[in-house]
């Protein structure tokens, strides 16, 4: 394998210093044989340049702390090969979220108020019986449950989502997912209106214009067209029941 | 009842129920379990709601906000459905001038003995206006909104989001050009062959844009129903919105041509 | 500078410490977590595989008992555990399990009906235990018995948990690094943190104090920790002098890291039916391990492994020798469905296709069975209102070696016992809090700071690196009295040289230099003790391996090392105290060691 030098264009920002201005800098590396920008940005840090700020936690792609601006697509950093990409990268901090530094972002406080907001915990007046055995559930419930709840909260889909730049408060892809994981949880006791209340609305399910951009940029492939899909039409439908109910007791109203 | 519903956003900490320490340090191994906060836990729903199973779930489920966002969400889809299949059927009626201008009197002096033109064009301007109030509620319409939108395009060049963008532009532009299409056909009444392939040679300039943004936005609306309602698999409807498109397209430039040839042998 | 008062301070958001903030949050009291991330990019969640509990439900897990349970896990810690303590934890690891479907985590579920293990068996799962709780198979174990979410368990144990305290107003306080206790040499108050998001400090002032930071394996060169495991609340503990640390020289190495890269893949690999194979390609363990082969506890595998390419049966490549993981036989299905995470693994960090291809792997570090000493109800010895959990703490389930699936359990189950031991000490205690103390050791902190800002000619990833080498090298799987000797010295100089720490960046705002120099001196004191009660144990048990002293001594050392660093102090402090065996006497682990790695080994007591 031949060789190559990279060329990393990289975002430096530290708001706390105030000889710090916004730029872009770069760093020249030589390639290793498989190296990842795991790799290559602790290389950075370590012997080019110590104040770099990035975040890894796990750099193996099930945490979500790493994601950025890959030649200006959200990706994972640590699952980004860079014998998968040119020689020159540039990279930039996921937008969206606040900036902490560099290419640090704070995902942290926003996810943690969408969990608020979608009230996002198992809902159940069941009490917990620590002496008897477990609810039943089937093995095919259960893996679809898991296949939503695989989300890693990483924000790619929120980065790349021109929606949720727009519309502060709307909720993102993340957001509905994480509703969606509930509304099919058996054991969460929320109707359809309890649901309806928190995702039915231009900030929730209906501020989605469909762009998809959250379906292809997600680094955990997780079905989000279908979901987004999914929660639409059940809660569209769920918002024809009412007015129809009314309808038919008018009607039956008449005929009595 | 709004004040109740608030009340359930609020996150408590149950109270202490003070249980016993389990039995120290006996030696036995067999420890029992008890100390534990098993009971009583936030977990529970709020009172109102299981007083309202009790009562036979006479609360309203749905507040009135989010079921207008609900409908307002199927009627954008409805209206665009709706203008969608006029432009097909609108397509496939004039597609009669490729029999002869002969056939595209008669159907036109059809529609025209039975009153439909008379009877649809309000109709028809009515679901225009509808779907263009009901998609100005999602599109850019801010400049800030729209300086975003147009750094998201150029930051990461995402093909759907660029379609949306078009759909905004052409969307805009279109309500220009139907406009102005809706006032010279309806303000020349019977439809007529020869009418319309005066206008076709003289307004060519006109024509040949206005045709190719409906099709465009008609046939991207589709493609954009299908997905967001999930009507169909990403690969179908992408391969569907192109098949479309194609077909649509060459019926057009078919019928562009035709009136195009029929209003030069004038 | 700002401070915060609340009842409980929890230091770490994974599955122990937020299991602590939820039972004390249940009990009524007001709890902040720290934590280095977002809660919920804890290393909680890279656990793939399982979480051990005495369920029963599965055709192979027939007979299954928390008495089974509590034999694997005595038996897998080379009975270096304490027992009353691993009584408790397996009578309550079902229960946790069963709170834990409650509170909604999607475990797989028993499917009814006859199936084909991946070594031709064919079993039937009875109808009657449909739609319970399923388990796996892992290494050390009787039955089939760690529960698991196909191949992200501890991701959604760690989502789940984190509703959890959402629900119950547990407030997380992320991006937040402890940086000393305050203490007063009897009672611990609180922490001095600093804000990793603006690098400025704050007090922390608490009635009870967890420390649940997990573990340190990024002390080591290759570890499969996250790289956030870097031992800070360990470190915090030694740095008051009073705090023991037990067992740090039981230091476990996980048998398939993948290379490079050092990404663990799950023992499920291995549990489900994945051979080990040499450069010749030949399935080596059963010459070894005739009955359990690739799913002997995991230092025996692990030391047989290193054994096998000491002897030239690795495979060369760039990165030093290895061997392969197959898991090709279990075919695509299997392995899409149920091992997901470990074909992602390959395919996006190797290049490699694990239906068609070989994975290599070597051990690598993997968890510390040692940590902050606590008894039986979690409360840390040398300070009162000081608390630990999980891998942090040496609650002693795990004495020598820690099974698989082990460690998520006792995350949880550890998590509700601390919750609860604090509830009972909070409503029992006083609580008188000196001004003096709190200045002291801000003004420790304000002194380290202002150290690394004015002087200093050692740049801080040259002695983390160094530190890392010596620790590989010398204190690794096979350990030897010469080579220990070596490694403590030099890393006392290593000791030495981080007193001259300084920067090269301006340090300003959230620096990660000044971040890495503020935690390097205590991950180099960790590393110390690691070596130093290493070189003390003269004999062999479970993970820690003495090439010199191969035989387990339990006349001389049934025994659990407490180490403290006392002030001006230039080695750690070690002493001992008796491991409590209450069931089961000290016997053969049954793995087949008897006969040995070479079969050198000496008779065993």
């Amino acid at each position: 394998m031949s060789r190559r030098t990279l060329t990393f264009s990289i975002f430096r920002y530290n708001p706390y210093d105030p000889e710090f201005e916004p730029r872009m800098q770069e760093y020249v590396l030589e390639e290793t044989p498989r190296m990842t920008l795991f790799t290559a940005l602790t290389d950075i840090r370590e012997k080019l340049d110590p104040s770099l700020q990035f975040d890894f936690v796990c750099r193996s792609a099930v945490c979500g702390s790493c994601a950025l601006l890959v030649n200006g697509r959200p990706r994972l950093a640590c699952r980004t090969r860079t014998d998968e990409i040119p020689r020159r990268i540039t990279l930039h901090p996921l937008p969206f979220f606040r900036l902490i530094g560099d290419l640090s972002v704070d995902t942290g406080s926003w996810f943690a108020q969408m969990a608020g907001r979608v009230q996002s915990w198992v809902h159940t007046t069941r009490p917990f019986d620590p002496a008897s055995e477990e609810g039943r559930m089937s093995n095919e419930q259960a893996l679809a449950i898991y296949e939503l709840d695989r989300c890693i909260e990483c924000g790619c889909c929120l980065a790349a989502c021109a929606t949720a730049h727009m519309r502060d408060d709307f909720l993102g892809a993340a957001g509905l997912l994480r509703i969606a994981r509930f509304l099919i949880d058996p054991r969460d006791q929320r109707t359809d209106g309890d649901f309806f209340e928190v995702v039915g609305t231009d900030e929730g399910v209906f501020g989605c214009v469909g762009l998809l951009a959250c379906h292809d940029y997600c680094p955990k492939n997780l079905p989000l067209m279908t979901q987004l899909a999914y929660l639409r039409r059940k809660l569209a439908l769920a918002s024809l029941r009412p007015p129809l109910r009314w309808i038919l007791r008018q009607i039956a109203r008449r005929v009595a | 009842m709004s004040g109740r519903r608030k009340e359930k956003r609020v996150m408590r900490a149950p109270e202490y129920l003070g249980q016993p320490r389990y039995a120290g340090d006996d030696g036995d191994g067999h420890r029992p379990v008890s100390g534990f906060m098993f009971q009583g836990q936030a977990t529970s729903l709020p009172l109102p709601r299981e007083q309202a199973a009790a009562l036979g779930r006479r609360l309203p489920l749905v507040t009135w906000p989010s079921l207008t966002a609900a409908m307002l969400e199927l009627a954008t889809s409805i209206s665009g459905l709706g203008l969608a299949v006029f432009l097909f059927i609108h397509m496939g009626l004039l597609s009669s001038v490729l029999l002869g201008a002969q056939s595209m009197d008669a159907l036109g002096a059809f529609l025209e003995r039975y009153y439909l033109l008379h009877a649809m064009a309000p109709l028809l301007i009515l679901l225009l206006l509808a779907h263009v109030l009901l998609v100005t509620r999602k599109a850019p319409t801010t400049f800030r909104q729209q300086w975003i939108l147009m750094r998201q395009l150029r930051r990461i060049g995402h093909l759907d989001t660029w379609t949306w963008a078009f759909q905004v532009v052409s969307g805009a532009a279109l309500l220009v050009f139907a406009s102005i299409h809706l006032w010279t056909a309806l303000t020349d009444l019977p439809i007529e062959a020869v009418k319309s392939a005066d206008r076709v040679s003289t307004y060519l300039w006109f024509d040949i844009p206005f045709v190719l943004m409906v099709v465009g936005h008609a046939c991207v609306g589709l493609y954009r129903i299908a997905v967001k309602w999930g009507l169909l698999s990403r690969r179908g409807a992408y391969g569907a919105l192109v098949a479309l498109m194609a077909v649509a397209l060459a019926l057009e430039f078919a019928i562009v041509s035709t009136f195009y040839g029929l209003g030069g042998g004038l | 500078m700002t401070r915060i008062m609340t009842d409980v301070l929890v230091i770490g958001a994974g599955l122990a410490g937020e299991r602590v903030a939820i039972e004390a949050a249940a009990h009524g009291y007001q709890v902040i977590v720290l934590s280095l991330v977002p809660p919920r990019r804890s290393h909680s969640t890279a656990a793939q595989g399982g979480m051990q509990a005495a369920l029963g439900n599965m055709a192979m897990s027939q007979g299954d008992s928390a008495d089974v349970h509590f034999e694997d896990t005595v038996k897998g810690a080379d009975w270096g555990c304490d027992q009353d303590v691993a009584r408790l934890f397996v009578n309550l690891a079902p229960i946790a399990v069963r709170q834990m479907a409650y509170w909604g985590v999607p475990w797989n579920r028993v499917v009814a009906g006859p199936r084909q293990l991946p070594d031709g068996q064919m079993v039937e799962e009875s109808l009657e235990k449909e739609g319970l709780i399923a388990a796996r198979n892992f290494g050390g174990t009787k039955k089939w018995r760690a529960c698991f979410c196909s191949d992200g368990t501890g991701h959604s144990l760690v989502y789940t948990m984190d509703n959890v305290a959402l629900q119950l107003g547990v407030h997380v306080h992320d991006r937040a690094e402890a940086l000393a206790l305050i203490h007063d040499g009897q009672r611990c108050y609180g922490a001095i943190v600093r804000d990793l998001r603006s690098g400025e400090l704050r007090t922390y002032v608490a009635r009870a104090t967890v420390i649940a930071t997990g573990g340190h394996g990024r002390i080591y060169g290759h570890s499969t920790n996250a790289v956030i495991n870097e031992g800070t609340g360990m470190a915090v503990a030694l740095d008051t002098g009073v705090v023991p640390l037990g067992n740090m020289e039981a230091v476990q190495f996980h048998p398939t890291g993948v290379v490079p890269g050092d990404i663990l893949v799950t023992e499920g690999c291995r549990g489900d039916g994945g051979y080990l194979l040499d450069k010749d390609e030949h399935r080596f363990m059963p010459d070894y391990e005739p009955e359990k082969k690739e799913l002997a506890s995991r230092d025996v595998v692990s030391r047989r492994m290193v054994y096998h390419m000491r002897q030239g049966y690795g495979v060369e490549s760039p990165y030093g020798p290895h061997l392969w993981l197959d898991i090709r036989h279990l075919g695509r299905e299997h392995i899409e469905k149920n091992l997901r995470d470990v074909a992602e693994i390959c395919r996006d960090f190797l290049g490699i296709d694990p239906l068609h291809q070989l994975i290599p792997v070597r051990p690598t570090q993997h968890y510390s069975m040692g940590g902050v000493r606590t008894d039986i109800d979690g409360a840390g010895y040398g300070l009162a209102g000081l608390y630990a959990a999980g891998e942090a703490a040496c609650w002693d389930l795990h004495g020598f070696n820690r099974l698989g699936g082990n460690s998520l359990a006792e995350t949880i189950v550890m998590g509700m016992v601390v919750g609860r031991t604090i509830a009972r000490d909070i409503a029992s205690s006083e609580f008188a809090l000196s001004e003096g103390v709190i200045r002291s050791a801000t003004m420790q902190v304000e002194e380290r700071l202002r150290g690394l800002a004015s002087y200093g000619l050692e740049y801080v990833y040259d002695l983390r690196q160094r530190m890392s080498d010596i620790l590989m090298e010398k204190v690794g799987v096979f350990r030897n009295g010469r080579q220990l000797t070596e490694a403590v010295e030099e890393l006392l100089e290593l000791d030495e040289r981080a007193k001259h720490l300084g920067l090269l960046s301006s340090g300003r705002g959230p620096n990660p230099e000044v971040s890495a120099a503020l935690r390097l001196p205590g991950m180099i004191r960790l590393a110390i003790t690691i070596a130093y009660g290493a070189l003390q144990r003269t004999e062999s048990r479970g993970s820690h391996y003495r090439e010199d002293y191969p035989a387990r001594d339990d006349a001389n050392w049934l025994k659990r090392t407490l180490a403290t660093w006392p002030p001006d102090a230039d080695l750690p402090h070690l002493s001992y105290e008796s491991v409590r065996i209450t069931e089961l006497p000290p016997g053969e682990r049954g793995y087949g060691e008897a006969v040995a790695v070479a079969g050198k080994e000496g008779a065993r007591v």
